[in-house]
């Protein structure tokens, strides 16, 4: 047993060895080119608009930029610590694929190590909390084990009683040609069947000082902490999102444009007004393109061509009102807003329009009045916090 | 007697270990905690309160572009190109800005990063743009701002100074947030 001990740990050591000498070998800098050297640091950097990949890896548009930058510099004589640095400056340490050690990043390394030790620590607990055999039960086992051949055993029938005799058959019936280190074994578990036997009726014993009870409240205290802070933390950085924004990720403002929306072209918009010139509809769906757009002139004739359709159309004269507001003649929008306004005197659209277009012409107490009814029937419109500064602005 | 009872039994390592543990729990909770509200694709940027890096070169028709020409006013530099659908989307808000808020000290400049002249010939065609773009077909000016990606927008001040950052398409209320609340100042 001792010599297989030993080969297996010149083994272990040989290998280690092979394994110094390779890493040794491989992290010694050794004249490489201008390319290879590129391609180094830019496996280091991390690419911006990817996830996870680096920079050496990417095919977006700014990852080759980075790579002619790296080029660039090397090519001017910098050293690749400069270079890092110098992208840092622009993206910060994000942009490093391994976490840089400054600034508690030499905690990141550490957590891993550490993890290790305790692991290794609580191992050797474990393995050490078994308690070993004493003389005594050595003793007791060979004192039974004549008993047994004598045929004077009298044991209970237990469960720990039957182990105790298997052990003790077991080591009654090894083979003389087994080694030293079989007999042994075959000793010790009959020594430990015998301590087993032997405190069959006593009650188990915990080693902990403290009770199970207790153990079970200290890990159920653990337990509602982590909890608690968890819910805390959360309800924290929920508590101001809107209804229905999603729980990830930053906070979706009211208003926001729609990502992943996409604007039917201006093409399909103007074919289709064109073949049915008396769809109001599709003239009101070509003026709201151009609006987007923001070609004001292209959008004012599509909307007059929607309210000559339907002069009661509601969309058809916003818009027209709008656009005249935004085209610097808000005294010809004036009169639209107002009758909008007289037929529904509490439309959110129609005051505002109502509002900004009296606040471009000259009555503007009016328009205070106008837009502070708005801010009170609709403060969750998207437009509403440009009106709060309008009125602030103007106090 | 019984203090010292107590405090012997609190030093064993059972109590230190749980110790510990509750500590390193606290520690897990926090962060996962602070880090659920964060989007982890958005990092701010490096260069917020730094200095703008240079930027000067030829448009897609040739003129020389420099931001500094623009001295005195609040550029926003707004990072695009034709084939990017949020560049769409957020163009009638820059073209809003520039319009309304020209007058009162706001320039923007853009940057064409990754374009063909033709797509972008094609794009400024049909969006309409009123404020010169400098052509970056190598990304190598994005990459000195520190773009992540299309659309970015950096807000710099008069004196040269980058003030702020979008990243994504921005929206009428960033602009009434960001700009215009600097405009005031």
């Amino acid at each position: 047993m001792s010599r297989r001990r030993i080969s297996l740990a010149v083994l272990l050591l040989g290998l280690a060895a092979l394994a110094a000498i390779a890493l040794w070998h491989a992290a010694r800098a050794g004249p490489v080119s201008q390319q290879e050297r590129a391609r180094q640091i830019a496996t280091a950097l991390r690419c911006p608009t990817c996830q996870g990949e680096s920079v050496a890896d990417s095919n977006a548009g700014v990852a080759l930029g980075m790579r002619a930058e790296i080029r660039d510099q090397l090519g001017q004589g910098r050293t690749p610590a400069q270079i890092r640095d110098w992208f840092v400056a622009r993206y910060g340490d994000w942009i490093l694929l391994a976490p840089p050690r400054r600034d508690g990043g030499w905690l990141i390394w550490l957590a891993p190590a550490a993890a290790v030790a305790v692991g290794a620590l609580l191992a050797w607990r474990f393995v050490r909390r078994r308690p070993s055999v004493t003389a005594t039960d050595v003793r007791a086992a060979r004192q039974a084990l004549d008993a047994y051949r004598r045929g004077a055993l009298g044991l209970d029938c237990s469960p720990s009683a039957e182990h105790f005799k298997d052990a003790l058959v077991a080591l009654d019936q090894r083979d003389p040609a087994d080694g030293p280190a079989v007999r042994r074994h075959a000793l010790a578990t009959a020594a430990h069947a015998s301590r087993a036997y032997a405190a069959r009726d006593t009650p188990a014993r915990s080693t902990a000082p403290s009770g199970g009870v207790r153990h079970r409240t200290i890990w159920l205290a653990l337990t509602v902490t982590f909890l608690a802070t968890c819910t805390a933390l959360l309800a924290v950085s929920l508590h101001d999102r809107p209804a229905g924004a999603p729980v990830t990720g930053n906070a979706q403002r009211p208003g926001a444009a729609p990502t992943g929306a996409t604007l039917p072209s201006l093409t399909t918009l103007s074919a289709r007004a064109k073949k049915n010139p008396r769809d109001v509809a599709a003239w009101l769906a070509l003026a709201h393109g151009y609006d987007r757009r923001g070609n004001l002139a292209k959008a004012y004739s599509a909307y007059r061509k929607a309210a000559e359709l339907a002069p009661s159309n509601r969309d058809a004269r916003l818009g027209l009102a709008s656009i005249l507001i935004r085209g610097g003649s808000p005294g010809e929008a004036l009169p639209i807003a107002e009758r909008l306004v007289q037929e529904n005197p509490t439309d959110p659209k129609a005051l505002l329009t109502l509002g900004l277009a009296q606040r471009a012409s000259v009555h503007s107490d009016i328009s205070r009045k106008t837009l502070e009814k708005f801010l009170s029937i609709a403060p969750d419109d998207p437009a509403a916090p440009h009106v709060r500064q309008l009125l602030r602005a103007h106090r | 007697m019984r203090t010292v009872h107590v405090l012997g039994r609190f030093r064993s390592p059972r109590w230190l270990g749980l110790g510990a543990a509750v500590l390193i729990a606290t520690l897990i909770a926090v962060v996962l905690g602070t880090g659920i509200g964060r989007d982890p694709s958005v990092v701010r940027s490096a260069l917020i309160s730094k200095a703008a890096p240079p930027l000067a070169g030829p448009d897609i028709n040739g003129s020389i572009v420099d931001i500094r020409n623009y001295r005195g006013k609040v550029v926003l530099v707004n990072v695009w190109a034709s084939w990017c659908a949020a560049c769409r989307q957020e163009h009638p808000v820059l073209v809003a800005a520039q319009q309304q808020l020209g007058p009162r000290g706001v320039q923007l400049l853009g940057i064409d990063m990754k374009d063909t002249t033709a797509g972008a010939r094609r794009f400024l065609r049909e969006m309409g743009q009123t404020w010169p773009s400098v052509a970056d077909p190598n990304a190598r000016h994005a990459v000195e701002w520190g773009t992540f990606a299309v659309p970015e927008t950096y807000v710099v001040s008069p004196t040269g100074v980058i003030l702020d950052k979008a990243t994504g398409a921005v929206t009428a209320e960033w602009i009434q947030r960001h700009v215009v609340a600097r405009l005031a100042s």
